[in-house]
């Protein structure tokens, strides 16, 4: 018989599922090695010796005598352990005491236990473990197939076939699923490990979506060294069925931020004109339209890529917990709130709404970093709008360089903003970063003719002051400014044309001089 | 010819050697006791006679037959039974008995011929068929021509039966079917065996035997020998003292049958006995120490009384002996009709006393 290169104890076998309901009495030598697990009729220790392990399989139960005088030739033999049918009766006093007294442990199997099962599956624990870990994960895969309509029902699967309690786990170690977990493991590395703690081993596998893992958890009471290689091998068969769940609920997700975001830019673009078919699709989606709303507009200011889909429960967390319930609907750089109440909000109320978010701002920490913006309130759908734009042009008035990074400075109302931030929210808007792409495009690669147009414009347009505040002679200037009106086809004593050069040169200001002017 | 003359100060020291050798079972021999002492107040002396005194006259075995054991001491016997019973036989064959031979010498059957040799004035014969006392009818010396024949029963309220041309398994049979529809219990006569050929098979001075190891059960008793002691006064081995942990009766079998858990006084040991109806084997740590047929006895501790195997429980505390048998009973011829085997228990005959007594 082929013998495992991990010693198995007897204490591991014990905790096999394959023993589930057994008592071990008797000796209390749980620590010696089983090499070979043999089934025998009666109890009988014949042939037998260090590391066997004997299944008794042809006894009603331990009572007999025979049983007694059995343990007294197994200890002299000095086998692991005796496996015995426990039936309706104990073994008599004698025999308990016996076993005690020599150091065989006894252990006796559920009445509802196959001796011949229990043998067999004990024994290729012991001697061929490669086919038990086959067999566990052919198990697993029969079992989930066309089972995955939830995170637990994967973890639910791993759980039987491994007879073991299975968790998932979130990127921070919280529980999703089940209730098992370590009290500690790296996070910070996702690799497959393994963590004891007291009598349990851990069993860690993580799956990898998107930017944060998914730890799934086998939670192994005194496992053999092959129980923990089924358990990983199990876990490691589960990934692709975590995965594919993920994706599922990734896809639902993004529907259901396409629908919302496509309809709250039907509502800004119709405003009063939304007709009933819009109406219908915001009852659908719970939005209240009547009534009187404040728009906030979150911002996101951390470096992209950032995933506004996967954060979202965060967010919508945070703001709840900061007493903002309502909507929240994805924009491409970043979300749409709004609060709604019933009658016109008093500027005490507006206070106590700019508290809020700046407290939700403060729970959401450095993770996911915010700008935001609250609107003018305003009544029905077309007050939606309005609100919503405005919240929108205050988050962008914000400028996250100049500021103390205290929350205080990231949350801006649209009524505390002077003409100068209006005019350079607009400039941070997309739509003047389009103009300016546009406009200002011949310039792209003449980075000079750039900059003396810039500060021309600064300037009031007097060629003497350019030229002294770039330290060239007049006539450079004036010869800069003219090829420059020619490559952009304006003419800057036209008002318009100028007004738009110049709104075009704020907004790639921080390009043309990669300077940041405070207020 | 050799006779011995057994009175009223002689029964206690059989009814003590009867309880010994009844190793557990065989029925208590305190209600016979009595019964053959009612019989012997006025003074009457029984004539005990050798076996090799016999000769070409007829012998009839005596005993009690009951369904159980115990039935004897709930069904009050009529007093006459025996007597009825010797002359029911002697009228079906015809012939007068010449003595009264015993069954067995253990347990309450070793006493009753003594009541019918009082009642008829037949003398005893020193000797019995089992040596100790056995559960079946077949467990004895005789061999099977000798024990069939005639089989006469009488009970209390006058019936009596005759079972003829029947061995012993049969009788049993017949009878055990027969005596739960007459109460239980009733005296049995063996078939009457010649004399010549009686002194051939009877397994002779049992009853000395018994009388001797009953006085030295008496002194022991008074000394307050302590277990070990004891077994050496009594010629047998000693197998251990302590207490009673379990007693598990196993359920649904012919014979009542089961195991006496019992860890020694000094909590080194345990001992395992097993019984059905007599204590048949006994296992100390696990090994086989001690078989029938050598008697098992599990005697109080305190008292030194032998316990019953129907009386033995929990917390009781015990001395386990062994006693030896008439060397006979070992023979390879007969030992698989007393032996482990014939008691349900596949286990080889272990014979831990011999003989030591002087008869």
């Amino acid at each position: 018989m082929k013998v495992s290169h991990e010693p198995v104890s007897l204490r591991q076998l014990v905790a096999h599922p394959a023993l589930d309901g057994a008592r071990v009495v008797g000796g209390a030598a749980l620590d010696g090695v089983v090499r070979r697990v043999t089934v025998r009729p009666s109890v009988d220790a014949s042939g037998l010796g260090y590391g066997d392990l004997i299944v008794v399989a042809g006894l009603d139960d331990a009572t007999g005598w025979q049983v007694e005088a059995g343990i007294r030739r197994c200890a002299l033999a000095d086998v692991a352990g005796l496996v015995l049918p426990a039936g309706r009766r104990d073994p008599l006093a004698t025999s308990v005491l016996l076993a005690e007294r020599l150091g065989l442990p006894l252990v006796l199997l559920a009445e509802s236990a196959s001796p011949h099962d229990v043998a067999l599956r004990l024994a290729q624990l012991v001697s061929t473990p490669e086919v038990v870990r086959s067999e566990h994960v052919l198990r697993f895969v029969r079992r989930i197939r066309g089972q995955v309509d939830s995170l637990s029902s994967v973890t639910k699967t791993a759980s039987e076939v491994l007879s073991a309690p299975v968790s998932a786990l979130s990127a921070d170690g919280e529980l999703v699923t089940g209730g098992h977990s370590p009290a500690e493991f790296r996070r910070d590395i996702t690799l497959p490990q393994v963590v004891t703690e007291d009598e349990t081993t851990y069993v860690i596998h993580p799956v990898i979506a998107g930017s944060a893992p998914l730890w799934i958890v086998a939670a192994l009471r005194q496992p053999a060294v092959t129980m923990i290689e089924i358990a990983q091998a199990v876990l490691s068969a589960a990934e692709p069925w975590v995965l594919a769940w993920l994706a599922t609920q990734r896809l639902d997700a993004e529907r259901d931020a396409r629908a919302r975001t496509t309809l709250l830019a039907d509502l800004l673009r119709l405003r009063e004109d939304a007709g009933a078919v819009v109406r219908h699709r915001a009852a659908i989606l719970g939005w209240r339209l009547d009534g009187w709303h404040i728009g906030i507009y979150l911002r996101r200011l951390n470096e992209s890529p950032s995933d506004n889909l996967a954060d979202r429960d965060e967010v919508l967390r945070a703001l709840e917990e900061s007493g903002i319930g309502g909507p929240l609907v994805e924009q491409s750089d970043g979300w749409v709130a709004w609060h709604t109440s019933k009658s016109e909000p008093s500027p005490a109320d507006v206070n106590l709404l700019l508290g809020s978010v700046r407290d939700a701002l403060g729970r959401l920490g450095s993770r996911i970093e915010i700008a935001a913006g609250v609107g003018r309130a305003a009544a029905g759908t077309g007050g939606l709008g309005r609100t919503v734009e405005e919240a929108r042009e205050a988050a962008l008035s914000v400028d996250p360089t100049v500021s103390d990074p205290g929350q205080d400075a990231l949350v801006a109302h649209i009524d505390a903003l002077g003409v100068g931030r209006l005019v350079r929210a607009w400039t941070r808007s997309r739509s003047a970063r389009a103009l300016a792409s546009t406009l200002l495009a011949p310039l792209a690669d003449q980075e000079l003719l750039l900059t003396t147009l810039d500060v021309y414009l600064e300037h009031e347009s007097s060629v003497v002051a350019t030229a002294a505040a770039l330290g060239l002679h007049r006539n450079t200037v004036s010869d800069r400014i003219t090829r420059t009106q020619r490559l952009l086809g304006v003419n800057l004593r036209d008002p318009d044309d100028r007004l738009a050069v110049e709104l075009a040169c704020r907004t790639l200001r921080p390009k043309v001089r990669g300077d940041s002017r405070g207020e | 010819m050799t006779v011995t003359s057994l009175g009223l100060d002689d029964v206690d020291a059989l009814r003590r050697g009867a309880s010994l050798l009844g190793s557990g079972g065989g029925g208590d021999a305190q209600l016979s006791g009595l019964w053959l002492a009612k019989e012997l107040t006025d003074g009457q002396r029984l004539r005990m006679i050798d076996a090799d005194e016999l000769s070409d006259g007829w012998v009839l075995t005596l005993c009690a037959a009951g369904s159980t054991a115990s039935v004897a001491v709930e069904k009050l016997p009529a007093g006459d039974e025996l007597s009825r019973c010797v002359a029911m036989a002697e009228k079906y064959l015809g012939v007068t008995m010449d003595a009264i031979g015993l069954l067995e010498i253990g347990g309450s059957n070793a006493l009753f011929p003594f009541i019918a040799a009082a009642q008829t004035g037949k003398p005893v014969v020193d000797g019995d068929l089992m040596g100790r006392a056995f559960s079946r009818l077949d467990q004895t010396v005789a061999a099977r021509e000798d024990l069939l024949g005639a089989w006469v029963c009488a009970e209390a309220h006058g019936a009596a039966m005759v079972v003829d041309g029947v061995d012993a398994h049969t009788a049993e049979r017949v009878l055990r079917g027969a005596l739960t529809g007459l109460g239980g219990w009733a005296a049995l006569a063996y078939p009457a065996i010649r004399g010549s050929r009686y002194r051939e098979i009877v397994l002779p001075g049992t009853v000395t035997a018994a009388l001797e190891l009953g006085r030295r059960h008496r002194v022991g008793s008074a000394t307050g020998d302590d277990g070990a002691a004891l077994a050496d006064r009594l010629g047998g081995v000693f197998l251990g003292q302590g207490t009673v942990l379990e007693v598990y009766r196993y359920t649904g079998r012919a014979f009542a049958s089961g195991s006496v858990a019992v860890r020694t006084a000094d909590g080194q040991h345990v001992l395992r006995v097993e019984m059905q109806n007599e204590y048949t084997m006994v296992l100390r740590d696990g090994e086989v120490v001690a078989t029938a047929p050598d008697v098992v006895c599990l005697l109080d501790a305190h008292t030194l009384q032998a316990i019953q195997t129907s009386q033995v429980r929990r917390g009781h505390e015990v001395v386990a002996l062994a006693l030896p048998v008439p060397d006979r009973l070992w023979q390879p011829d007969v030992l698989d009709r007393f032996g482990p085997r014939a008691h349900g228990l596949d286990a080889d005959p272990r014979r831990s006393a011999q003989r030591r007594l002087a008869r």
